[in-house]
């Protein structure tokens, strides 16, 4: 026995209820029977659609990349590895209007909810005469489109119908180390997957040895360097300080990313009777509001755990990443939140701060990267 | 290899020696920690319910994944701890399933409360039939009333003492129209529910409607005599 869906193969994990043999594994997508047919969605690809509407021109270094993408998402799989800033969403539009020219399905799958609408949104400007439909929890009444933006937990409704995934953020939290989510992008997919990423894990160091070419790219859009990290070590009371007279002295607004949310809330409550602060975890139930609120500069200050590491856009920031050492944050996600510095093109600059009890590894490869990213 | 049922990771029940001789839970205890086991009776439209979950998110998801998601695996984990209850306590009342509609039960192709009883081999009677097509919980407050109207019993036969379940309590009115209907036809009826609403966890008082409506009438009408 096979599990077509996600491929699982243990036969403790199939059960026979009233109607047949089902796979336990993959149950929280559905119950899907042995016997069932592949139910194919037919989605039929309006005229012109692929019609790129650009309001600004890719600097000569995306341009490179996106010409090389294009030419070769067309035959194989491909690993597009690219620092944060750097521009991926308008590196793969060429690929991706290549492939509606065809009259081919196209699917643009993200593993964050927040970021879904946010990139379907920027999707629908660029193509205008298409029909880009966001499939999320909360958005599922209309699925079907000419370009399907949605996340990894989406694509179980899509059986064999893609001809290109692009998959990005795939080195981030669900995606990462989740086998049945593997699966059912590969089973989602009857074309070519673009794996898009700003850091290689082992997932994609697999598909690298097992022959994926990957196009890099170390600049931002802007030219300007990446930001790289300054650490502070010391103990608490010092830590603590440092960050208040940091906060005094600065004159951007700041994202302040913690471990837990326990010590989000202490250090909200803390910090709020001195600078206006917000605070988002995933326990905050308005948080597009807060996020929306933080960009019309009502607060200096916002308090945030791993939630907003990636996929997010500030303009004039600067970040400060308390315990870096703690186990949650691993080399990507620390490259991912360093990232969020100075990604516009008027404001440029910014720091990242590293408020550190102890040396970590983890740090120290994440600098590494960064300053070799600069060279 | 035994598996837990609900995260499918090897089950060893090793916190201790007397559990890991004698435990012989399917699901895994860090599986069976997530909910909260609290067993209440509380008053509700004038009906004694006894219920043994609270309605929190980890049993909304574990109700989901059975549910919505046709995992008929997940039976036998909702009575695993009640069995016994119903072997020595209820063993003389007839058990009677609260009504689901024939639309989704074919979809679904199991009756999911007849299925958590057949798992531990306990006999139900599945007396009601839904008209319309009508989820509860997709109706407000108010319109959860009229649910009499969608309740047909199938069978008109004598019944002594019969045990209502259904697996979730919100409103309560789904058991109130149960108890009319049911009111002439059985000399004793009691109710049970698997989860009951977090607002019923500390009530144990008897605040019914009944008792409130009664106040309200009776404080309308010491106005008029005030007023008079």
């Amino acid at each position: 026995m096979k599990c077509v869906r996600c491929n699982n193969e243990v036969e403790e994990l199939f059960y026979k209820g009233s109607k047949g043999y089902y796979c336990r594994k993959c149950i929280k997508f559905k119950r899907r029977l042995l016997e069932d047919d592949i139910d194919q969605l037919d989605i039929t690809i309006n005229e012109a659609s692929e019609e790129v509407f650009l309001n600004y021109s890719l600097s000569p270094q995306q341009q490179k990349i996106s010409d090389q993408l294009a030419k070769l998402a067309i035959n194989e799989d491909v690993i597009l590895y690219c620092v944060c800033g750097a521009g991926k969403t308008e590196i793969s539009l060429k690929t991706i209007s290549c492939y509606l020219k065809q009259k081919k399905t196209v699917c643009y799958a993200i593993s964050r909810r927040q970021v879904v609408v946010e990139i379907g949104i920027r999707l629908q400007e660029i193509f205008k005469k298409a029909k880009v439909v966001y499939v999320c929890g909360g958005h599922t009444s209309e699925v079907v489109g000419d370009i399907v933006v949605c996340t990894c937990h989406q694509l179980y409704r899509y059986e064999k119908t893609f001809d290109l995934i692009v998959l990005d953020e795939c080195d981030a939290f669900p995606f990462k180390g989740n086998e049945v989510l593997g699966a059912i992008v590969n089973n989602a997919c009857r074309g070519h997957i673009v794996y898009s990423s700003a850091t290689i894990d082992n997932f994609l160091e697999e598909k690298i040895a097992s022959g994926v070419k990957v196009l890099r790219l170390t600049k931002r859009y802007h030219n300007y360097p990446l930001p790289v990290p300054k650490q502070i070590y010391g103990i608490k009371i010092y830590l603590y300080c440092y960050l208040y007279y940091f906060l005094k002295r600065t004159s951007r607004q700041t994202i302040i990313f913690l471990p837990t949310i326990k010590l989000c809330n202490n250090f909200y409550r803390l910090f709020s009777n001195f600078f206006y602060c917000y605070q988002v975890t995933s326990k905050t139930e308005n948080k597009d509001q807060i996020i929306s609120d933080f960009k019309d500069k009502k607060a200096d200050v916002i308090f945030a755990t791993t939630i907003l590491e990636r996929g997010v856009t500030f303009k004039a920031i600067d970040v400060c990443i308390i315990y870096p050492e703690h186990y949650v944050f691993d080399k990507a996600s620390l490259i991912q939140m360093s990232g969020r510095v100075g990604r516009k093109i008027d404001a440029p600059y910014g720091e990242v701060l590293f408020l550190q009890n102890q040396y970590s590894k983890n740090c120290q490869d994440c600098i590494l990267e960064l300053e070799a990213c600069n060279e | 290899m035994n598996r837990c049922l609900y995260c499918n990771q090897e089950n060893i029940h090793g916190s201790s020696l007397f559990s890991y001789l004698f435990n012989h839970d399917i699901i895994c205890d860090s599986c069976r920690s997530l909910f909260r086991i609290k067993r209440n009776v509380f008053m509700l439209n004038g009906l004694k319910i006894e219920g043994i979950y609270v309605y929190d998110d980890n049993f909304k998801n574990l109700l989901l994944q059975y549910k919505e998601a046709n995992d008929e695996a997940l039976a036998p984990i909702f009575l695993s701890e009640l069995r016994k209850d119903f072997l020595i306590r209820y063993r003389n009342y007839q058990i009677v399933l609260a009504p689901s509609s024939k639309n989704k039960e074919n979809i679904r192709g199991f009756n999911h409360l007849k299925l958590m009883f057949d798992s531990y081999g306990i006999d139900t009677l599945d007396l009601f039939e839904k008209m319309n097509n009508v989820n509860q919980k997709d109706l407000v407050f108010d319109d959860r009333k009229k649910i009499l109207d969608n309740i047909k019993l199938k069978k008109e036969n004598k019944l002594k003492k019969v045990l209502v379940v259904d697996d979730v309590v919100t409103s309560g009115y789904t058991m109130l129209a149960i108890s009319k209907l049911l009111a002439e036809k059985c000399d004793e009826i009691k109710y049970f529910t698997l989860a009951y609403n977090k607002k019923y966890e500390k009530n144990n008082s008897s605040i019914s409607l009944d008792l409130i409506m009664k106040i309200k009438e009776k404080s309308k009408n010491y106005c008029k005599m005030l007023k008079l």
